[in-house]
């Protein structure tokens, strides 16, 4: 192509995306004495939901080549208070296993910066490689949701997979099982099972949502995603810390939901970007995941009666029900812990082989906690891979994230299951840095 | 107070000259930062922005640009580059060029568009492609090969490293070649 040819091609682009680009603002980020993500890198993040009904016991064996265990005893008790949900009606524990090891440290805050290695094909793990399937002629696409397999329902066959090593530029395809997820419409999702894990893959077809209750039942959505904290920042002492809170009656927004059934989607709300979306509409931001649907997201109810979901999904129900959601969610509210996608643990490097890492926390908790050394197994490629680009070694300050329905098994060594990405920290003016 | 776009648009149609104050008040700032990103130079790009509002009054009406901004970016663009081109014996050292030259670099081959229709289809390749990104990576190519803005200014913009969107646009330039190529416009 010429270079006239290649000016053809910047002047072709069209208007809808000049606008896009021209009138993209960022969203603000606030940090202060918390422990903040920044940016999540498309290759490493995995970002894995579970519904908060209650604690999390599932370690994810699966990346060391055992299966998980379950358990389905909502009676059964351990030192740290965990058990396994049948099913995911209410709000969840803020105090699993993992969340309590990870809130032992200091005032430190965590900075991630993007991160842009180009892992080899062999290098990514199946989930990362395969990021679309056709079904029924329709492309569902990987959102890297995990889901637990209780969730799992009948099996909808063998179908085709699609990824693109963007190193080599080559399309890679291959055929791997797809499921229904139980109580879930295979017309939003499906689960397909990538490696020893099932992820969870969304249509790209508009499925057409008339009402709220057509919308509800699809995705079986009272039953698989409770409504019931929120977020926002709030001034304190010339800054802005970011609060959370639980409503008191955790079933109050699905009761006053299940009053509007009929109220209407609508269509050009939702085709408008979150973010410009909440900048027009003063709202309430609920904040929510569900394992079965792969969602980690914001639910909002705007005072001008809009309901939108974190798909962008938006229906009018009206400003009397919104705002008695928003008026109950204000002054019934307690304060809950901020609960997070993932979890970090940090520690200096004691042990490095073949096999597993050690890393000794004592030099970095609050004072009064008492240290733990983890164990970290090498027996994926995201851990194999951290190390070989890392530069990992004795004395080295290791950042370990985890899923946040990840595990540490005490009996063992304190090894971390669930483990989504590692790296090397720095420590900069006593906060924690990792660089890409 | 910025005021709205169809309020400007309507002091157009009155013919008076407040509507280019206006557009002046609401958009100068930006229209200035793509004509600079361009030309490399602030009075080229305060010239050409002057223009460009002068280009505004003289086609509306009976126009009625809806969105006012992406109809003014256009112009700005459009006279910046033919200002550049105009300038090309002095030094070439402006974000037009880099940018350019890099995807020029990405997608060269010998092949060349010879046809208004093999044009059109170049059109719609390009569209296409845009449409199977997502946002982020949309607003970085437009951004980057559309209004030659800065690694520095999208990664600000974006709140991610520079070497994340160097990393992102040079897949993307991957990818674009890979679209073209199936569609026969590389060999």
């Amino acid at each position: 192509m010429k270079k006239e040819d290649i000016e053809i091609l910047t002047d072709s682009i069209c208007d809808k995306y000049i606008e896009e680009a021209v009138n993209y603002k960022q969203a603000k980020r606030y940090s202060k004495k918390r422990i903040i993500l920044i940016a999540a890198a498309c290759l490493l993040c995995v970002c894995i939901v579970i519904p908060i009904s209650l604690h999390t016991l599932y370690p994810n064996k699966a990346e060391s080549g055992e299966q998980p265990p379950e358990s389905n005893n909502p009676s059964e008790e351990a030192s740290y208070d965990y058990s396994y949900p049948e099913n995911i009606a209410t709000e969840g524990s803020d105090s699993t296993n993992i969340s309590l090891y990870s809130s032992r440290y200091g005032d430190e805050e965590l900075y991630r910066s993007e991160v842009a290695y180009e892992y080899s094909w062999d290098e990514r793990e199946l989930y990362e490689q395969y990021e679309r399937l056709v079904y029924n002629g329709v492309q569902y696409n990987n959102i890297r949701r995990g889901i637990v397999e209780s969730y799992i329902g009948a099996t909808l066959g063998t179908h085709s997979f699609y990824g693109w090593d963007y190193i080599t530029g080559l399309d890679a395809s291959t055929e791997f099982e797809i499921f229904e997820i139980k109580g879930v419409s295979s017309k939003y999702r499906v689960a397909a099972k990538l490696g020893n894990n099932y992820y969870c893959f969304v249509s790209t077809s508009k499925v057409p949502n008339s009402t709220l209750g057509e919308y509800i039942n699809a995705l079986n959505l009272n039953e698989n995603m409770p409504i019931s904290r929120f977020s926002r920042y709030e001034l304190e002492n010339d800054s802005l810390e970011l609060r959370t809170y639980k409503i008191h009656d955790e079933e109050f927004v699905w009761k006053r939901l299940f009053e509007c059934l009929n109220a209407p989607y609508v269509e050009e709300m939702s085709v408008e970007s979150t973010w410009d979306w909440s900048n027009k509409h003063s709202s309430i931001s609920f904040k929510v995941r569900s394992m079965p649907l792969g969602i980690w997201g914001t639910v909002f109810v705007s005072n001008d009666g809009y309901l939108r979901f974190s798909d962008g999904t938006t229906f009018n129900i009206g400003k009397v029900k919104a705002n008695e959601i928003i008026d109950y969610a204000e002054n019934n509210r307690s304060p809950a812990k901020h609960i997070f996608n993932t979890y970090w643990l940090y520690g200096y490097i004691t042990e490095i082989t073949d096999e597993y890492i050690l890393f000794d926390d004592t030099r970095l908790i609050r004072e009064g906690e008492e240290g733990v050394i983890y164990r970290v197994n090498i027996d994926c490629n995201v851990v194999k891979r951290a190390i070989k680009y890392e530069n990992l070694k004795e004395g080295s300050l290791l950042v370990v994230f985890v899923n946040y329905y990840g595990y540490i098994d005490e009996e063992n060594q304190n090894t971390v299951y669930g483990v989504n990405d590692i790296a090397r920290g720095h420590i900069s003016d006593g906060d924690i840095i990792v660089y890409e | 107070m910025d005021l709205e776009d169809s309020k400007i648009i309507e002091l157009f149609f009155e013919r008076s000259e407040q509507a280019i104050i206006e557009l002046s008040d609401k958009y100068g700032k930006r229209c200035t930062a793509i004509a600079s990103n361009i030309l490399n130079d602030l009075r080229d790009a305060e010239e050409c922005v002057n223009d460009a509002y002068l280009a505004v009054w003289n086609s509306v009406p009976p126009e009625k640009p809806n969105p006012l901004l992406t109809y003014l970016c256009k112009i700005v663009r459009n006279l910046a580059i033919k200002r550049y081109r105009a300038n090309t014996a002095k030094k070439r050292n402006s974000h037009y060029d880099i940018a350019f030259d890099e995807l020029c670099e990405a997608l060269k081959s010998k092949e060349n568009i010879e046809t208004e229709l093999e044009e059109k289809r170049l059109s719609a390749a390009i569209n296409s492609f845009l449409e199977s990104l997502d946002k982020e990576n949309r607003i970085i190519f437009v951004r980057r090969y559309y209004f030659s803005e800065s690694i520095s200014d999208i990664a600000l913009l974006l709140g991610i490293s520079n070497h994340a969107v160097s990393v992102k646009l040079s897949r993307l330039r991957e990818r674009l070649k890979k679209r073209l190529t199936k569609e026969g416009f590389i060999l």
